[in-house]
């Protein structure tokens, strides 16, 4: 087990190490980072040209590379305005490099890039989880209880409605959501949920305000979830339930409950296992969607707004962040898939 | 008498028609179309695809991208059967006028997908070795950031926030049209090319390419010849499903201010207009939404009818 471990944290050092050289090449091509300073009448060439030794953004491409993964402190840089050979001032680099955490200043927040992101990570890991746990808890229900009527009339009507709901691009399904208990249920003079943000401007910061508002974007994005989800519990259920040791533990005479919930279900919950690892990073991600629609602050609405002011920076980071997480849960998760199903031997 | 000759000639004909083998498009064919919701889901995108191209009938290009403001936001009524946008534009005529261009962006997109992730893994699968590792690498590399986080940031990275045109097929189209295609079909052939990667990988110890092998068939043709035609099965299916995928990419993009830029009309960024206004302007966003789910809809049907047309498993 340690040696499989092993083996696959060394595998995924080389990905990492792809995946920043994708995102600093991602970087490049989104164009000049100090591109905003143009508009700016009070910055002089003389500024312009700082700011270009200081970011280095004169280097070869490789030692960019470079000094923006491991840094460039005390690196002195010679600038040299006119080109006539003569040197015009130096300049000292300051960066630590993304290695030591130091993804640069966010040029809208003006403060450092994790700060930035620690501001709206809590929002939305509360919104993600909580999606996150309906979805699972409403999946099983769904799945199993599919299963356990293959083919009845309740198990169509399931199907039928998950593929509706998988065909359903997010953001139609918010705007549904939003039309009916947003809209008209205020027409129709019932308790209409807000839509907007995490609190009442006019209220109170209060649990009960927090819930209100989290009800519509938490439904979204559960409701596009379970669809695939439960469809794959289904599946999986159904194969163990015909399979030989169930059919055993029914002959033994156990009940029925105590067939399926402990001796299928335990055995059907392994794939998700799979799932839920696989799927928990995307938490950090924030859903894009969801959140500009109903404007909660969190990661996806940070990203789309750091991309409309060109925030290069905070982009970088939030992008690198969670191609990181990614690994980081993918290494975890067959980790622990190793390690709960005694099948599968690594050594 | 004549009952009985029927059914002596259909016997003759059934036992005839086990004897004669049939080829594999003729198998996928009719077992295809004996797939009922497939059947549906291809009635659908037809009646999909006639909207929008016998709708283009009765109006043309410039009146759905012609502005009044004297009748914006008017609800739906006799003369806008889908009611008028922000700036009076009619709603039905776009959806049409869009619908033509989001379809076309999910087969183009589709088609440089494909063909990436086809050759891609045929590379990596016929070659192995280092080409194989680092290729897989990028695929797993690329399969870390979400697809449309990664299409956000290729979107802003590529486009100038621009009303430039472009003249194709003697149409005015925005230049994001051709950038949205390309980022699309360059961010979505990496499932595909797994499959195919691991396909080649069996096939190519199979006696027939070790046969074509001997007789001193060249890597091309052995690749393109021998190796290919045995991995069409997963290509068609996932580039049905892959036109769906797109259109929906293409319609959140737009949707959130990323994507296709007016005066072009795409179901996705019809729909943007909807999401300024949060006032009951429901028809904004009705009929381009229900369009982009029943394609979504029909498409994923075509495609699981396919994959179990396709599946040997599942003869009947």
């Amino acid at each position: 087990m340690g040696k499989y471990i092993i083996q696959r944290v060394l595998q995924a050092v080389p990905l990492v190490f792809i995946i920043t050289l994708l995102v600093f090449i991602l970087m490049k091509i989104s164009g000049d980072p100090l591109g905003y300073l143009a508009q700016d009448p009070r910055v002089t060439e003389r500024d312009r040209l700082v700011l270009r030794a200081k970011y280095g953004l004169d280097d070869p491409l490789a030692m960019q590379f470079v000094y923006w993964v491991f840094g460039d402190k005390g690196l002195e840089r010679q600038v040299d305005i006119e080109k006539d050979g003569e040197i015009d001032f130096t300049v000292v680099g300051e960066r630590n490099g993304i290695i030591r955490g130091d993804f640069g200043e966010s040029i809208r927040f003006r403060k450092p890039v994790t700060e930035v992101i620690g501001q709206f990570l809590p929002n939305t890991l509360l919104l993600g989880t909580t999606a996150f746990v309906v979805t699972i808890i409403l999946s099983l229900v769904i799945g199993v209880f599919a299963a356990l009527r293959q083919y009845t009339l309740t198990d169509n009507i399931i199907t039928a409605g998950t593929f509706i709901t998988y065909s359903m691009p997010v953001f139609l399904l918010a705007l549904i959501l939003v039309q009916i208990f947003s809209i008209q249920f205020r027409r129709w003079g019932l308790p209409s949920l807000p839509v907007s943000g995490m609190y009442d401007p006019r209220g109170d910061q209060s649990v009960d305000e927090l819930v209100r508002h989290m009800i519509l974007p938490v439904a979204s994005l559960a409701l596009i979830n379970i669809a695939g989800w439960s469809r794959y519990i289904r599946s999986t259920m159904l194969e163990v339930i015909n399979s030989d040791y169930i059919r055993t533990a029914r002959a033994k005479g156990i009940s029925e409950r105590r067939v399926i919930f402990l001796h299928a279900l335990k055995n059907a919950s392994l794939p998700l296992v799979t799932l839920i690892g696989l799927n928990l990073p995307f938490i950090l991600s924030g859903a894009v969607i969801t959140e500009t629609i109903f404007s909660w602050p969190g990661m996806g609405y940070m990203y789309i707004n750091a991309l409309d002011q060109f925030d290069a920076s905070l982009v970088v980071a939030f992008v690198l962040m969670i191609a990181v997480a990614v690994v980081v849960f993918q290494l975890l998760t067959d980790v622990v898939y190793a390690w709960l199903d005694p099948r599968i031997r690594y050594d | 008498m004549a009952t009985a000759t029927q059914t002596q000639t259909g016997v003759i004909n059934l036992q005839e028609e086990r004897r004669q083998p049939q080829s594999m498009t003729r198998i996928v064919v009719r077992r295809f179309f004996a797939h009922r919701m497939a059947v549906f889901g291809l009635i659908l995108l037809v009646l999909i695809v006639l909207y929008v191209t016998v709708g283009a009938a009765f109006f043309s290009e410039d009146y759905a991208n012609k502005t009044n403001v004297r009748s914006k936001f008017e609800a739906p009524g006799a003369e806008f059967p889908f009611g008028t946008d922000s700036v009076g534009r009619d709603v039905m005529a776009r959806t049409i006028y869009g619908g033509q261009i989001s379809l076309a962006i999910g087969v183009v997109a589709m088609s440089i997908s494909v063909t990436l992730g086809t050759l891609v893994g045929l590379a990596a699968g016929y070659f192995g070795g280092l080409v194989d590792a680092i290729l897989m690498r990028l695929v797993e590399a690329i399969l870390t950031i979400p697809l449309l986080i990664l299409l956000l940031l290729l979107s802003r990275a590529l486009m100038e926030i621009s009303s430039a045109t472009t003249v194709i097929l003697g149409r005015e189209i925005s230049v994001t049209v051709v950038v949205i295609v390309i980022i699309i079909g360059l961010t979505s052939w990496m499932g595909l090319s797994r499959i195919v990667r691991s396909m080649v990988l069996s096939l190519k110890e199979q006696e027939f390419v070790v046969a074509a092998h001997s007789m001193g068939a060249g890597k091309a043709r052995i690749i393109f010849g021998h190796i290919l035609p045995n991995c069409i099965a997963p290509i068609l299916v996932s580039a049905t499903l892959e036109v769906g995928v797109a259109i929906v990419i293409e319609a959140a993009l737009s949707f959130l201010g990323f994507g296709v830029m007016p005066p072009t009309a795409t179901w996705g960024n019809i729909l943007n207009g909807a999401r300024q206004s949060i006032d009951d302007l429901w028809w904004l966003w009705v009929a381009p939404g229900a369009l982009i789910m029943a394609t979504v809809l029909a498409i994923n049907f075509i495609g699981d009818g396919l994959r179990d047309a396709f599946d040997p498993r599942s003869i009947k």
